[in-house]
This record gives C-alpha cells, sequence and structure tokens, in this order.
C-alpha cells in the first residue's frame, strides 16, 4: 500500500516524441519519498528526454507527471520553472556550476531560486557534511573533479526538493568519487526525504539503486 | 545572491573586457556632460551678469564687443562716449534708469569699474564689511578681489592703465579700499567699485590746475597706453549733471587705441568758472550707459533711435548673446557631435561584450533555469549587465566631468571671466543621463532576448 502523500513522482500514460513516432511511451510509473530509481537503456532511448520531461523542461503529447502531487504538465511555463526550482534538483552530467560565483554562493543563489530566505549557516552545514567546507568561497574553476561534483550535489539539495535528478552524475568520476558521490547523495536522500531518479550508463550506480527503469526494455 | 549580484559576479569574471566598456562609456559620458556643465555656467552667468540690463550704450563698433565690455567686464571697450550725448537718453522718456560706468583701469587684472551705488543694487551687492566708496579714490572691491589681492579695509593700491595689466600705473593717485562686497556669484565679485569722479580723478580729469589738462592744446591726440585725454572737469559741474538722474559721469580715456581728445578747445578758456566747469562737464566722457527701459515698446524703437540719431551705438544684451551663443553653439555641436560617437562606440561595445559573453554562458542560463530561474529573470541577468556597465560608466564620467572642471576652476582661480565649478547640475545633464540610459537597455535587448530564448534542452544536450 502506498500512500499518496508519500508518492514522490506519479507517471500515467506518458507518451512523448520528436515526430509521429512516438520515443518514449510509459504507462505508469510511481517513485516513494526516499526511493532510488535508475533510469537505463541504450542510447538514443529516451532517457535524457526522459528525463527533461520529468523536469517540466519539455511537456509530453499524452499522459501525465504529477511531482508531489502536482500535475506539472498542466502547469504554465513560468509557473512550471517556480515549481522546479522549489520542488526538483538537478545533478548533471557535467558539473555546470555557475563558475562566476563561490561554491557557497552556488547553493545560496538556489535557495533563492527556489523563491527561499537564502540560509548560510543551513549551506555551510551542508558544505561541510559533503567534506568540501573548507572550499565555500572557492571559485568552483579550482575545485577537483570530485570535490566540484560534491558541490554540485549540495545545490541540488539545499532547498529540500521532493526529487533529484540526476543526469549521468558519476560519469565524469573515476571509481572512488563515483562510489564517494553516489553514497553521499542516497545518504542525503534517506535524510532530507527526496526521491532520487539517476539516468545513467553506469553499472555501478544500477547496482546501488532500489529500482532500475529500463527504457530500452521498458521494464 | 541574487540575480543582480550574479549579473556583478559575471562582469568581474572579465574585468578587463569590463573595465574597458566602462572607460569608453566614460569617456563619451564625460565629454558630453563637460560641454553641457560649461554651457550652462555661461548661460547662467550670462543671464546673471546681464540684470535685467535692456540696453548698452556706448561708443559705435561691434555691439557684441559694447555688451561683452560693458556688461560682462570680458571684453576691451569700443571706446568712450561724451556725457553730454549720453545725457540725451538718460533723459528720454522711454528710460527707466541709465547707470553710467566709466572703465579703462584695472588693478592685477581686476577691472575697476567707476559708477553709481545703483550699480551695486542692480546684483544686489552687499558690503561684508565696511562702506561703499563716497569720496574721491575711495573705492569697494569685491569677494573674488579680495581674495585673490589679499586686500583688507584700509588697503592702499595704485591702478594700472588699461585692462590687460601692462599698461602703466596711475602711481599719484592711489586708492583706499573702503569696503569689501560679499559673494555675490556675478561679475560684481570681480570688479572693483568707485566713483566716476574717482575715476576722472585718476585720469586728471577732475584735479584742478591738472597738469594733465592743457588749456592751450586743442584736439590733441593722445596715446592710449601711455597718455589718456582728460576731459578735464570740476567734480560740482559733473555732479550737478549727473544728480539730473541716477546715472551720472564722465569718463575718459580711451582704451585700446589711441584717441583723439574731444574738446578741449581750451582757447577760449578765460578763467571764468562756470564757464570751464560748464565747459569741461560737456567734455566729461564715460564709457557706456547701462538703460532699463520704462516701457516694453521702448525695445523696438530705442535701440534703433540711438543708432539713427545720434553718434553712439546701442546694443541689446539679449540680441547679442543670443547671437553669441549661436556661434558657440556651432563650435560645442560638433563637440557634442564627436562625444557621442565615443558614446555609440561604447554603447556598440556594449552590445559586443554582452553578446559574446552570453556565447559563454549558455550553458549557465541552461542551467539557471533548472534551478528554477524564469524566462523574464534570465532577460533580466543580462539587462542588468548592461545596465551596470551603463551606469557605470556614466557615474564615472559624471564625476570626471564635474571634478575636471572643478578643478579647472581651482586652477584658473578667480580672475576668470565666468567663474567654473563642478557643483552644479546643468538641467540638460538629466536628458543625458536618460539617454545614456536608454542606449544602456537598447545595447543590451538582443543578447537579454536571447537570454530570455535559451532553449534549455537542447543547450543541455549539447554541452
Amino acid at each position: 500500500m502506498s500512500d499518496a502523500s508519500n508518492i514522490a513522482l506519479k507517471i500515467r500514460g506518458l507518451e512523448f516524441g520528436y515526430s509521429k513516432e512516438p520515443l518514449l511511451e510509459i504507462d505508469e510509473l510511481q517513485i516513494q519519498k526516499g526511493e532510488h530509481l535508475a533510469v537505463i537503456g541504450p542510447s538514443g532511448c529516451g532517457k535524457t528526454t526522459f528525463m527533461h520531461l520529468v523536469s517540466g523542461l519539455i511537456r509530453p503529447q499524452v499522459g501525465t507527471i504529477e511531482i508531489q502531487g502536482c500535475n506539472i504538465t498542466r502547469l504554465k511555463e513560468w509557473e512550471m520553472d517556480r515549481f522546479r526550482g522549489r520542488s526538483i534538483g538537478v545533478v548533471f552530467q557535467r558539473l555546470h556550476l555557475l563558475s562566476a560565483i563561490s561554491v557557497l554562493n552556488n547553493l545560496l543563489l538556489a535557495q533563492r531560486l527556489a523563491r527561499m530566505t537564502p540560509d548560510k549557516k543551513k549551506a555551510m552545514k551542508l558544505l561541510d557534511r559533503l567534506g568540501i567546507a573548507a572550499q565555500a568561497h572557492s571559485q568552483p574553476a579550482i575545485l577537483s573533479q570530485g570535490q566540484a561534483q560534491r558541490a554540485a550535489i549540495a545545490r541540488a539539495v539545499i532547498h529540500n526538493p521532493s526529487l533529484v535528478i540526476g543526469d549521468e552524475p558519476t560519469s565524469a568520476l573515476d571509481n572512488a568519487s563515483a562510489a564517494d558521490a553516489i553514497q553521499l547523495i542516497k545518504e542525503l536522500s534517506e535524510s532530507v526525504g527526496f526521491a532520487l531518479l539517476i539516468v545513467t550508463h553506469d553499472e555501478r550506480v544500477r547496482g546501488s539503486m532500489d529500482r532500475v527503469l529500463d527504457l530500452g526494455g521498458q521494464t | 545572491m541574487n540575480l543582480l549580484q550574479l549579473s556583478m559576479a559575471n562582469l568581474l569574471l572579465s574585468p578587463l573586457s569590463t573595465a574597458v566598456n566602462i572607460l569608453l562609456l566614460s569617456l563619451g559620458t564625460g565629454s558630453i556632460a563637460i560641454l553641457l556643465i560649461a554651457t550652462h555656467l555661461l548661460s547662467a552667468a550670462l543671464i546673471r551678469d546681464a540684470a535685467d540690463i535692456d540696453l548698452v550704450v556706448g561708443a559705435k563698433g561691434s555691439p557684441l564687443q559694447l555688451v561683452l565690455s560693458g556688461l560682462y567686464h570680458a571684453d576691451i571697450p569700443t571706446g568712450n562716449i561724451r556725457l553730454s550725448d549720453a545725457k540725451t537718453w538718460t533723459e528720454h522718456p522711454m528710460v527707466e534708469s541709465a547707470i553710467p560706468l566709466a572703465l579703462g583701469d584695472s588693478h592685477q587684472g581686476f577691472r575697476i569699474v567707476g559708477t553709481n551705488e545703483d550699480y551695486v543694487d542692480i546684483y544686489d551687492g552687499q558690503l561684508a564689511e565696511g562702506k561703499l566708496p563716497s569720496n574721491p579714490l575711495e573705492i569697494a572691491i569685491g569677494s573674488s578681489v579680495s581674495k585673490a589681492t589679499g586686500f583688507s579695509l584700509g588697503a592702499t593700491f595704485a591702478s594700472q592703465h588699461g585692462l590687460d595689466g601692462a599698461g602703466h600705473a596711475h602711481e599719484e593717485d592711489s586708492y583706499t579700499v573702503v569696503g569689501i562686497f560679499e559673494a555675490s556669484d556675478t561679475v560684481l565679485d570681480r570688479l572693483l567699485i568707485t566713483t566716476l569722479e574717482s575715476v576722472w580723478l585718476v585720469h586728471g580729469e577732475s584735479r584742478p590746475n591738472s597738469e594733465t589738462y592743457d588749456t592751450t592744446q586743442t584736439n590733441r591726440p593722445h596715446d592710449h597706453e601711455d597718455v589718456h585725454a582728460h576731459a578735464d572737469a570740476e567734480a560740482e559741474a559733473s555732479e550737478a549733471m549727473l544728480d539730473d538722474h541716477d546715472e551720472g559721469g564722465h569718463a575718459e580715456h580711451q582704451h585700446e587705441d589711441q584717441h583723439q581728445h574731444e574738446d578741449e578747445s581750451s582757447s577760449e578758456y578765460d578763467g571764468d568758472q562756470e564757464k570751464q566747469a560748464t565747459l569741461h562737464a560737456e567734455a566729461q566722457e564715460i564709457t557706456v550707459l547701462l538703460v532699463k527701459y520704462a516701457t516694453p515698446i521702448a525695445a523696438i524703437t530705442l535701440p534703433r533711435k540711438i543708432n539713427d540719431e545720434s553718434a553712439l551705438q546701442a546694443a541689446s544684451p539679449a540680441y547679442e548673446i543670443t547671437r553669441l551663443l549661436q556661434v558657440i553653439g556651432i563650435g560645442i555641436g560638433w563637440l557634442q557631435a564627436f562625444a557621442s560617437i565615443l558614446v555609440a562606440s561604447a554603447v556598440l561595445s556594449i552590445f559586443a561584450a554582452l553578446y559574446a559573453s552570453l556565447k559563454a554562458r549558455r550553458n549557465d542560463l541552461a542551467v539557471l533555469r533548472c534551478l528554477g530561474a524564469t524566462r523574464s529573470e534570465l532577460f533580466m541577468l543580462l539587462l542588468y549587465e548592461g545596465l551596470i556597465l551603463t551606469t557605470a560608466g556614466i557615474v564615472f564620467g559624471l564625476i570626471a566631468a564635474h571634478g575636471g572642471i572643478e578643478l579647472a576652476g581651482i586652477a584658473l582661480g578667480d580672475a576668470q571671466n565666468f567663474p567654473l565649478t563642478g557643483f552644479v547640475w546643468a538641467p540638460t545633464e538629466f536628458l543625458l543621463v536618460g539617454g545614456l540610459l536608454a542606449a544602456g537597455i537598447l545595447s543590451s535587448l538582443i543578447p537579454s532576448w536571447q537570454a530570455f530564448s535559451t532553449d534549455v534542452p537542447r543547450t543541455l544536450a549539447l554541452s
């Protein structure tokens, strides 16, 4: 039995394609809060498209996507932007920290865009927890890959989202850093309570997730 | 951290480009602002120093020169006029008041003006110390003169003939400072005010049995630089003439060139004091009459009448100054056009910088959308960057312009004809600032629109 209020993501009758032929069809998918889902499949099967659909950057032709009970397919674009800022966190394949501002300011800006009052104390605490408090005031360009990915994870979760989406978050990391990053994000998921959806080719990630959605086989 | 701060941080990411763009815009802004401030100061000084004088009456010559010398003390007088000729017009029914000025001497570059109290009144001159001159060789000095010369009450000095400081000194007749005016921000600050009689006395006109008055010579030419003619005079006779009107005065002495002494056909002088007084009084000269009309219709008829029916010249300050500003305006127009090109270059440079930075930061914009920024916020992000550059350019340009003018004012001192100060705000500067901000916004519009239109999924897919 799943409690409706405990559902982070719910997809029903989803169809999307760039031509008449649908690229992606998902009849039904639910992810509970705190649950970790790996989205896998061969190149071109629509993994990134799926991620964009769930984060509201594109809209499905058919079907609904609900995040924390909100049908995002009905939101206007600016409403979706704000919803995304409040309820979704994104960790990118490449680092994508804003290079003009410090690590700490990347976090504070994410809070601001989530329409929260920037909380420096909370940001520092999170950075400390991720082991990069010493780099809080550093520019992203001088961080190591591992430190930068931790900073990106911190930015994705600083505003307590319901859902965190990772787009190949470990592909640029070595084994140790990748394992470390996955472990950290899973720990944060459990403590903050967000659902984790990771689009990946990485077997290391796949093996550590609760469930796997294979878009190539629609499992 | 908000979007404005992010914009600032983005600009600081390319400090050299940012600094060059700001410098370019500052140069353009500063150049235009200097022209606007200088024009404003000039216009304000011209209006202030005109003191509602409707007409300047003096010797024939350039009307602009007459106005500049008689009203603004910024040029060489056109010559002197007989007091008796001037009197014809001071009594004209269309004349409300006429103030006589006798010019030609100076001290340390500041001009000495022989006149009466009415002249002080038109500038609302207030004495900070002492009194107005009433006795021969008493003089009251303007605030700038006091500052420059260090004179205090009781100080004595000899005037110099001419206005350029190169003339001979009237050592035999020293002036005594009896009054110091408060600063009035008018031409009065830069003048030394004495009575007409004092000017005549210094030039030997009122001195009985003056050596310079040679009754044996008639129509004797006098070199202006060295010797000036003296129409002799009796103070009583001249006062009697002046008492009729507020003006009064007879000055003489030519200014730059040589002149001939009119009058002095004193071969007929036979010792008859009354006859002599009348004769000399008629021969006394002043330099200009500052006239206020009694009726608006005078503006149409009086100047023409004076110019056509007498040996005098009447010049309207309003007309001549408008003409002067038109001439100056042509030069200013060219300078403004040049400065505008600078501004246009700066605005284009800002556009180029924003556009280049936009291309380099497409990923950042896409990430910002993923973090919850709306399209409008991305638009504003780029617009802020353009506005920050523009505002910084404007601020630095205005500071440079006002600061530069203030420094120039300090360097040039009080002797200049028009006081320069950077602590003024020309109304046209509002237009300049508004125009520049609009140009800054325009230059940012295309990059901002492109930021607004960022295709996030595509950008992320390509990154």
